[in-house]
């Protein structure tokens, strides 16, 4: 069965228009993920519109190739310039821009598209043997999970994307607010509209996500006039040949960096929220605890440069299980992926494997091909690259400024999508610039539908709130929803406070409650497993806070 | 008596100004306020996600303005809006931008697509360029407006604004030159 889905959506991919299609956004991908301030999710929210006039299989292929090469393109900027393109290839820079000074940067850059492939290749393979299995999990959901897993989504999102919760927390609800502008769905009464019969169908989502996360940042990159009129790198100081040879066999050498760090990508991607901007912090971190020589990170060695590389191409794999199965992004680029999907009339669910194999697989095998074109291509790019780098930052500004309008327009042909534009443009500026975060927002924008019609369809079921603390999974996900609110303070107090010594052990004896309530063999299973970890860790916490203390 | 003479500039200085972030908490429960008015004679299943999505967010609002009310009353912290807008928006150009911005949106209704687009990039560079190599940028803008022109109204056929230079063009291209 799985074999036939994969060989059809091989077929449905292998077209000559596909594939070029797919080429090209690989291609761009990997300029927009080099070039800093351009970020991934921009480019796959510029790709979009480009896309409506594409078979659905198609148009989401050629996106995914965009996020595959953006994922690889900010390590170009990185280990070249010092300055990374993308957040999700910060930890890059610590090594990658040491070795290019060093007169090594065909190496660091082999390095890193190996890494990358590695970790790509990984995570794909863990896309097509997770997803199904987490989609017939999401099976058992009902409207209060479905509700609830909502609801964690966007408190974790808000406790991890800033360094205040309340202003996250703010943001996620100001999204499902956006959402819910327009007529009501079960109830068709217009709502929030200011008698404006263009809002009566609500914002144009994609307008909303263009407007808050490119425009807005457009109007915070051109506020530094000499910034403005300066190209990203000076002429003429790029002549390099890649050494694919040496860069796979320096990452052959390492390969159990390669594993781990893109199980740390995978695992990240999962949660939503976290994406690659930690994932490749948490990598490089672990590479160096585990390292013989630790000292030597930062220096410019090949380990600093495998572990967050692998781990960032890995994180979409993982955003893309949970967006998949669940239908839940698990981060702003996925989220895009998502409003896709749901403008060619796919709606994502833990039935969307089983009714809809052949895109399902698609997708899969487009993540998985583009993989192999992002190295092929990667030689190339590098000189396309080298001549963006010239462009002076008013040019780019200007040319992406017109992409975000034409784009917006090309979806529906409606002038009042451009005034959305403008409005959740100065909306995500005035954002940025208090220190709100867009992620959690966005997030919100794009599950507050999913929030309000499971809400309704459990209320048109019982009026009872029980079951949102009866049903075992509403319940996980009310559990760990709480603890994700209280995870910054944990972050904060740790160590400090009596209550952060036991707060990992009550999170594993919180969760193994709905775990016993599943039945069945092996979830109370896990429930006694996580219940005797938080035995140990309350033992563990309570000999080092008595130690603290005396 | 000397201490606090001497303590308050010290705390003029470390004082954050906080006017600002107060703009976006205010206006959402502004929002939320007009929301439920909207709803008010609307059936129950209309009005429940409603007022649970506003009630977190009027809670939320509440609970941000109340810390940082309780910041200004600890004098840590006053209501002046910061640097949102200052002389240096003027200087970077990115005040004209947000005018041609909004001068583009207004008008490509009326001037059709391609020529908005043309002035609208041609502008934006311009100001961001502080006036220099306008040649370059009238160039660039000019492949761009006409790419777009060849993309999404000749090629696709979208309904894109039409305006003098697409008539013109239609005119050209039915009857010849």
């Amino acid at each position: 069965m799985i074999i036939d889905n994969i060989i059809n959506a091989f077929a449905e991919l292998a077209t000559i228009k596909t594939v070029f299609l797919m080429l090209i956004g690989v291609a761009g991908g990997l300029v927009a993920g080099a070039i800093p301030g351009f970020t991934i999710a921009m480019a796959v929210v510029l790709t979009l519109p480009f896309t409506f006039g594409m078979p659905p299989a198609q148009g989401l292929a050629t996106m995914v190739s965009v996020l595959v090469g953006g994922l690889s393109g900010g390590l170009m900027a990185g280990i070249l310039t010092g300055i990374p393109g993308t957040p999700s290839s910060v930890a890059t820079t610590f090594d990658g821009f040491p070795m290019t000074r060093r007169g090594e940067p065909g190496l660091a850059l082999g390095i890193g598209v190996w890494s990358s492939f590695c970790g790509g290749i990984i995570s794909a393979f863990l896309l097509v043997t997770l997803a199904p299995q987490l989609a017939r999990v999401g099976l058992e959901f009902n409207p209060w999970d479905y509700f609830m897993l909502v609801m964690f989504a966007l408190t974790i999102t808000a406790s991890l994307a800033g360094k205040n919760l309340v202003k996250g927390l703010i943001a996620g609800a100001l999204g499902l607010l956006v959402r819910t502008i327009g007529e009501d769905e079960a109830a068709g009464v217009a709502r929030f509209n200011f008698g404006n019969d263009a809002l009566l169908q609500g914002f144009d989502f994609i307008a909303v996500l263009i407007g808050l996360f490119a425009f807005s940042q457009l109007l915070s990159d051109v506020r530094d006039p000499v910034q403005a009129k300066k190209s990203l790198m000076d002429k003429g100081s790029v002549k390099i040949r890649i050494e694919h040879r040496r860069a796979i066999y320096e990452v052959l050498k390492r390969w159990t960096i390669v594993v781990r760090s893109a199980l740390i990508g995978v695992f990240t991607g999962i949660l939503p929220g976290a994406g690659g901007s930690i994932a490749n912090i948490l990598a490089y971190d672990q590479a160096r605890k585990t390292s013989k020589h630790p000292e030597k990170f930062g220096t410019g060695i090949p380990d600093g440069i495998i572990a967050p590389e692998s781990s960032n191409n890995a994180v979409e794999g993982g955003a893309l299980i949970t967006m998949m199965a669940l239908g839940i992004p698990g981060d702003v680029t996925t989220a895009v992926m998502l409003g896709a999907l749901l403008i060619h009339d796919v709606v994502p669910s833990p039935t969307f494997i089983v009714e809809e194999p052949v895109l399902a697989y698609s997708i899969f095998i487009a993540f998985f091909v583009a993989t192999f074109f992002m190295v092929g291509m990667q030689s190339f790019m590098l000189r396309v690259f080298v001549l963006v780098t010239r462009v002076p930052m008013y040019v780019l500004a200007g040319v992406i400024l017109g992409f975000c309008g034409i784009g917006v327009f090309a979806i529906q042909n409606v002038e009042f999508d451009l005034w959305t534009l403008l409005w959740f443009g100065i909306l995500g500026f005035l954002m940025r610039y208090f220190g709100f975060p867009l992620a959690p927002m966005i997030l919100g924008v794009v599950l507050g539908n999913i929030a309000e019609l499971n809400l309704a369809r459990a209320f048109a079921i019982t009026t009872d709130l029980t079951p949102f603390v009866t049903r075992p999974w509403s319940l996980f996900f009310l559990i760990v929803a709480l603890y994700s609110a209280a995870y910054p303070w944990f972050q904060r107090e740790r160590g400090k406070k009596a209550w952060t010594f036991y707060y990992p052990a009550m999170l594993l004896a919180s969760v193994s409650v709905p775990m016993f309530m599943m039945g069945g063999t092996v979830r109370p299973t896990i429930g006694a497993v996580l219940v005797i970890g938080a035995l140990y860790n309350f033992y563990t916490a309570r000999k080092t806070h008595s130690g603290s203390s005396a | 008596m000397n201490n606090s003479t001497s303590a308050s500039p010290k705390h003029a200085e470390e004082q954050q100004s906080i006017g600002g972030q107060l703009v976006i908490p205010i206006a959402a429960v502004i929002f939320t306020l007009y929301y439920f008015s909207t709803i008010i004679n609307s059936p129950w299943t209309a009005q429940v996600s409603a007022v649970l999505i506003g009630g977190i967010l009027i809670f939320l609002c509440l609970l941000f303005i109340a810390k940082k009310c309780l910041l200004i009353s600890r004098k840590q912290a006053n209501l002046k809006m910061t640097e949102l807008f200052s002389t240096q928006d003027i200087y970077s150009g990115r005040a004209a931008v947000f005018a041609i911005t909004f001068a583009y949106i207004f008008l490509i209704e009326w001037g059709g697509f391609t020529i908005t687009t043309f002035l609208f990039l041609y502008l934006s560079m311009s100001v961001l360029n502080q006036g220099r190599r306008n040649l370059f940028s009238a160039t660039i803008s000019l492949a761009m407006a006409l790419g777009g022109y060849a993309l999404f109204i000749l090629a696709f056929n979208t309904r894109f604004p039409r305006g003098p230079f697409e008539a013109l063009m239609k005119m050209v291209i039915e009857n010849g030159l």
